[in-house]
């Protein structure tokens, strides 16, 4: 039974662990460039933007979920997005997922951006440098080192939030343990799936502070 | 026509006259001060000068050259191989992830066509001039403050400008490294380049200045040779700043 269930649990992780890293990979880029959007100049598009991150940071994730995975369909035949099937969920799971944490990323890079002194840019300036150069040269790695505790918060936070995708029939971590409760009346593997975050997020809680550690030569 | 020739230059902020007809000139390898009470519009010069503020009227030219015209403000130059202003802040603004031979070698090697090697050759120059060879490898938080500010001035004579400006470089120093930094200031003196020093620090004002200038109310109220200002100021405000400086 053990073994029955820690390979059905496995599967269920590999779901949570996808979901997790497009995320990731989707959300983080995303979210630096929201939080340009959101320091425009140009008023509408700063306005539409924080508008677009008001809405998402204000509702729960669960029910954009449920709008993005069934929205497209029901405006019409052949609006439906996402295809049928598990790929098609997990791609709509996605898009929720990155969209929602590009958000809550967005306001951790805009904070970032704006707590390092003015300084910095004009002797940038001065030099020579151009606005693109002040960014990724000199700014970039400042906002990193800034904005690493506030973004491992997000980073475990979504390792706990992927479960949420079950409500559009996502087979990951949770849903794969609450199943033997219904087939087999048993608990103990939905206990067993906690283990499994509480390893995956100390593991990451490990890096982060390496992270942390290696990036304290410099003020 | 002097090197550099600053002409009626005025700037605004928010309707109150920061700077109003301000109009200096200084030749070549020569050392101007710029003293005077705070907020009467010192560090918004170097500012202008250094394109951190736009100017609302007047021109800077330089070397026969207009660098700023306020009635073509847009065409300041861009992305020369040298740099006709440089600037040495206050609060030093190193770069904190990067050595202090990274800090003096990122712009130029950003900008400038030169291998690697020849980069790092006149880096090395820069920090032995400046006394900073040991500390090349060091980051900027584990120096003191007069170290921090001569490797900003290492930094900004990398870009080889042509008028190197100092906006207050030791307000933020005790007297024993305000000492070292001036010693540096002389030293490129020395050397011929031509620089502009915004100071509170009178005695160095007055020994090491070719041309000082006294801003009152955003304009130059008085404007000589060191002893001129300094053993025979002709205004009243200048005389009451003396009084309150010595």
């Amino acid at each position: 039974m053990l073994r029955e269930v820690l390979i059905s649990l496995w599967n269920g992780f590999g779901q949570s662990l996808q979901l997790f890293c497009y995320t990731l990979l989707g959300g983080l880029p995303l979210g630096l460039l929201i939080a340009f959007g959101s320091m425009s100049k140009i008023g509408p598009i700063r306005t539409f933007i924080r508008g677009v991150v008001w809405v998402i940071r204000g509702t729960p994730l669960m029910l954009q979920l449920i709008v993005i995975y069934y929205g497209p369909g029901l405006l019409g035949r052949g609006m439906n997005l996402w295809g049928g099937g598990q790929g098609g969920r997990m791609a709509a799971a996605a898009a929720a997922f990155i969209l929602n944490y590009a958000c809550y990323f967005s306001e951790i890079y805009r904070g970032g951006i704006e707590s390092i002194p003015r300084g910095q840019t004009e002797a940038g300036r001065v030099l020579g440098m151009t606005k693109a150069q002040i960014f990724f040269r000199i700014k970039l790695k400042q906002v990193y080192k800034r904005i690493l505790p506030p973004m491992g918060n997000e980073v475990i936070t979504l390792v706990k939030d992927t479960c949420l995708a079950r409500i559009i029939a996502i087979y990951e971590l949770t849903y794969s343990g609450q199943a033997y409760i219904k087939s087999d009346g048993l608990l103990w593997p939905l206990l067993l799936t906690g283990v499994f975050y509480l390893a995956f997020s100390g593991l990451l809680s490990v890096l982060l502070k390496r992270e942390e550690k290696r990036l304290a030569y410099f003020e | 026509m002097a090197y550099l020739e600053i002409e009626s230059l005025g700037k605004r902020f928010g309707g109150a006259d920061i700077l109003h007809g301000v109009s200096l000139s200084l030749e070549r390898g020569k050392i101007l001060t710029l003293i005077g009470p705070s907020g009467e519009g010192k560090t918004t010069l170097l500012r202008c000068l250094n394109g951190l503020e736009t100017p609302d009227m007047g021109v800077i030219r330089l070397n026969g050259e207009t660098v700023f015209d306020a009635a073509a403000p847009k065409q300041r130059e861009r992305k020369q191989t040298h740099r006709a202003f440089g600037l040495v802040f206050q609060a030093f603004h190193l770069f904190p992830q990067y050595t202090v031979l990274q800090n003096v070698m990122l712009a130029p090697s950003l900008q400038r066509r030169e291998s690697k090697a020849e980069l790092k050759a006149r880096a090395m120059a820069l920090l032995e001039k400046v006394g900073l060879t040991e500390k090349a490898d060091s980051y900027p938080n584990t120096l003191s403050g007069g170290q921090q500010q001569r490797a900003a001035i290492a930094r900004a004579l990398a870009m080889e400008p042509d008028v190197l400006c100092f906006d207050e470089p030791t307000s933020a120093l005790d007297p024993e490294l305000t000492r070292e930094v001036l010693n540096v200031i002389r030293l490129l003196k020395k050397e011929g380049r031509t620089m502009i020093v915004v100071t509170h620090e009178m005695a160095f004002a007055k020994e090491a200045s070719d041309l000082v200038a006294f801003l009152k109310d955003g304009t130059v109220a008085e404007c000589g040779t060191s002893e001129q200002l300094f053993e025979a100021p002709r205004t009243e405000a200048l005389k009451r700043f003396l009084m309150q400086t010595e």
